[in-house]
């Protein structure tokens, strides 16, 4: 039974992991240019899509939680920003240890200071907050971040042991690195009966909060006591603008130092930044692909929906709803993860698509197309009507507001679902790929499985790979999923979606491979 | 005059609980599941269902508004399920800001406004008069939202005179960055009480009690200010008071466009998580305040005109 310690655990590096690699020095290890910058202090305002809504790891609600949460608590692990690839370091971990598959030793640095009068960060605060997690009685809608746990075995103040009950492949890519990850002292948690929401009890990060006022700003302070990393900024002052739109006026008129843009605008700011500062075009990991109900009447003839396949031009409907920020898709899990599908099978070809109505007895069908009320739904959703219309099918765009779109394949919300015929969609994922497939599983027919696809190798392929810690297996078994789903009819993939973002002249971004900033990570360049 | 006043207070319980009723009976009839969009996809069943009778919804929809009603009676408008922050302190946080900027708009509204509407009766088919004619129709038919654009990419990013978005701190600050918000909101109103103004004097002025001020020889400043446009101005005053109601709803533009807090914006929000409990008490409060502002108007008026004061006095 070999022991290997960790530093920087990527999927590749924590599956072939055969070095054992010291971690204090990286963790901790201070760039002289940050420091200099670091005493100068300054703010940095940036813009969050959201408001804050709940910041316990075990209830946060959206990707705005968990920005601020990378803010207040020092996260297990963290990802490396800069990286074309996602690689995550240990953070508050000074090391882990892969002792066998379902055996995971690690070790805390000795002196991280909660706030407060809860002292410093021990093992048994980390078997505490994963096994809170995990926990059924909690109901935490993240305990699928610890689904193998078995326990954690604490074995001295600051060392411990994962205990899985079988291996579980996300641990170092979606479940370390990330909220679920995150350990908070069992003392805070009770005093705060057992949760919290937007007043967290304790914070450990590099920044405390300081002043929150509703969904007008949530400002940060610098930790004086966090010393794993050198901060930059003295004080965060992040802003709710939900619409990008107005964010980039706000950061062209200088009241933004950082700003996420809309997708629309990222061919002009890619044109060149305004005000001498600095745009970033990264590929989200979100996939977004045209669904079809296989249960509706219309189209439960796999000919039927082939045929759709066949009739769409991915490229054209990718270019009109992105203006050429982005390039068509050949499955749902993004470059640079494991499964990432290079090849589609069922492309571009009108005539093929007409003969296989024809074949199917099909003429002068028409079929809804249902959408959210966006700009790049709307044009992606007109050119697939007129590409459509030249097979013979004839789409009809119904919009709809983001509440009653959510709610259209839910079995529980009524039955309307029936009724859903073409629909198109867009999720967002963490860096593992058991993230994108999850939905798409049997048990998830009525609820997120809206194209009620349901396949038995596709479900067991799905249960396999996330105990699977091959790499080049987990590769195989990934893209042969997305094969199936595209074999059924029921999915086009379309694309991942870009993301583009503005940067004040002199601030540094920290941008992990999908454009996701960590704000403490943010320097003066 | 107290007789009016009771009924009209009556009256005004009676249009805050009928709102109020139908809007929550809406609410629910549209479809969304406000605990899956709160909770998110990772949701477990049995945590949907948890939150599903935490917040009341597994009850019939009568129920729900008696509850609701029966705990605003209470002095309480409840809580957000999601992040437990009460109702009240959401709502009272975002208040301030739309009624500054209403308040700004209204400013921006009537000032120009009455000066255009007394200037063009006095000088009734002036030149001054056509062009102030010609602007009131254009800028009214412009959305305040195309308004609000055009004024953040020319005073805030190109001449860089004002901010682009955010409340600010301090008064100076958020003076500042009222501006261009109350300007894009109340800009099409400056038309609306010009005209409106505009002819009600005209219609005053060709009354018989003007032309027997005229005859005694009264000042043709006195006639205008003392005479004709205190009771010209009664319209206005009714359409201000409807246009709160507007300037209430239209504050969302001005809320998105400038990334500004307010009421606007949280109820467009709360409608798009189907977060009901916000829903209901800021429609309950925004409802609360555009009845009381049209009682206060209707007591103005009232109080203004003399005929009006004597048949609610009888």
């Amino acid at each position: 039974m070999a022991k290997i310690d960790m530093t920087a655990v990527s999927r590749r590096g924590f599956i072939a992991s055969t070095l054992a690699l010291g971690t204090a020095g990286l963790a901790l290890r201070s760039h002289p240019a940050l420091a200099q910058v670091s005493a100068e202090g300054g703010r940095l305002r940036a813009r969050l899509y959201a408001d804050i809504s709940n910041l316990d790891p075990a209830f946060w609600t959206s990707g705005s939680d968990a920005l601020v949460m990378e803010c207040i608590f020092a996260y297990a692990m963290q990802f490396e920003t800069g990286t074309a690839e996602f690689k995550a370091q240990p953070l508050a971990l000074k090391s882990i240890t892969v002792i066998d598959d379902t055996h995971i030793g690690f070790e805390l640095h000795p002196g991280i200071l909660y706030s407060g009068d809860y002292g410093e960060m021990t093992a048994e605060d980390a078997k505490f907050s994963w096994e809170r997690i995990a926990d059924p009685a909690v109901q935490s809608p993240y305990a699928a971040d610890w689904a193998q746990l078995d326990h954690v075995e604490v074995t001295g103040r600051h060392t411990g042991t994962i205990v899985l009950k079988a291996p579980f492949a996300p641990l170092f890519t979606t479940t370390l690195p990330a909220t679920s990850g995150i350990i908070l002292p069992k003392a805070a948690i009770e005093a705060a009966n057992g949760k919290f929401a937007t007043e967290p009890p304790v914070t450990s990060g590099p920044y405390r909060i300081r002043e929150w006022q509703p969904r007008t700003r949530l400002v940060l302070e610098k930790n004086p006591d966090f010393k794993l990393f050198d901060v930059e900024f003295d004080e965060l002052i992040l802003i709710p603008i939900e619409d990008p739109k107005t964010a980039e006026l706000g950061f062209e008129a200088g009241d933004l130092d950082h700003a996420q843009t809309s997708i629309s605008s990222i061919p002009r700011f890619a044109a060149g930044a305004p005000k001498g500062g600095r745009f970033d075009q990264f590929t989200a990991l979100n996939y977004y692909w045209l669904g079809m109900n296989e249960a509706n009447a219309d189209l439960t003839d796999q000919k039927v929906r082939r045929a759709i396949q066949h009739g769409i031009a991915r490229d054209a409907v990718v270019e009109a709803a992105y203006l050429g920020a982005a390039s068509p898709a050949a499955g749902i899990i993004a470059p640079g993860l494991p499964g990432h599908r290079a090849e589609n099978t069922y492309n571009y070809d009108p005539d093929l698509a007409r003969s296989l109505l024809a074949e199917a007895g099909v003429s002068g069908l028409t079929v809804t197309l249902s959408i959210q009320q966006t700009a790049e739904d709307l044009a992606a959703a007109q050119i697939i009507q007129a590409l459509l219309a030249d097979i013979g099918v004839t789409v009809q765009i119904d919009q709809y507001e983001s509440g009653s779109f959510w709610s259209l394949g839910i079995e529980a919300d009524g039955d309307q679902w029936k009724n859903l015929q073409l629909f198109l969609f867009s999720f967002t994922m963490q860096p593992d790929p058991s993230w994108a497939t999850a939905w798409f599983t049997t048990e998830q027919v009525g609820i997120w499985n809206w194209q009620r696809f349901s396949n038995a190798e596709f479900d067991q392929l799905n249960r396999d790979a996330a105990t699977e810690l091959d790499v080049a297996k987990r590769d195989t078994m990934y893209i042969r999923m997305q094969e199936l789903m595209e074999e059924s009819g029921d999915f086009v993939f379309l694309t991942f979606e870009p993301v583009g973002t503005l940067s004040a002249a002199g601030v540094a971004p920290a941008m992990r491979p999908d454009g996701w900033p960590i704000l403490s990570r943010f320097g003066r360049g | 005059m107290l007789g009016y006043l009771a009924r009209r207070i009556v009256l005004a319980v009676a249009v805050i609980l009928t709102v109020i009723a139908a809007l929550f009976a809406m609410m629910r009839a549209i479809p969304g599941d406000p605990v899956r969009t709160a909770l998110g996809p990772r949701a477990s069943e049995a945590m949907v269902e948890t939150y599903r009778i935490k917040m009341g919804l597994d009850q019939p929809v009568i129920v729900q508004i008696w509850r609701f009603f029966s705990t605003i009676l209470q002095g309480d408008l409840g809580s957000d399920a999601i992040s437990g922050v009460p109702v009240a302190r959401i709502i009272m946080a975002q208040l301030p800001d739309t009624l500054y900027l209403v308040l700004g708009a209204m400013v921006v509204a009537v000032v120009p406004g009455v000066w255009l509407g007394v200037l063009s009766a006095t000088k009734r088919g002036s030149l001054f008069d056509r062009v102030t004619s010609v602007l009131s129709v254009s800028v009214m038919a412009v959305p305040s939202f195309v308004i609000a654009i055009y004024l953040l990419l020319i005073f805030a990013i190109q001449l860089s005179w004002f901010p682009a978005i955010g409340a600010g701190e301090g008064l100076a600050d958020r003076l500042h960055r009222l501006v261009l918000p109350s300007v894009a909101l109340g800009l099409a109103w400056i038309g609306y009480i010009a005209r409106i103004l505009r002819a009600s004097m005209l219609e005053v002025m060709g009354e018989n009690h003007i032309r027997t001020a005229r005859a005694f020889g009264l000042s043709e400043r006195k006639i205008m200010y003392d005479y004709v446009l205190r009771i010209a101005i009664l319209p206005t005053i009714t359409v201000l008071g409807m246009g709160i109601g507007q300037m209430l709803s239209g504050a969302v533009f001005a809320e998105i466009v400038f990334g500004r807090p307010g009421i606007g914006k949280l109820v467009y929000d709360s409608i798009a998580a189907r977060n009901y409990p916000i829903v209901t008490g800021t429609l309950l409060v925004t409802t609360g305040f555009f009845v009381l502002v049209n009682l206060i108007a209707d007591l103005l008026i009232a109080f203004l005109d003399p005929r009006v004061r004597n048949v609610v006095s009888r």
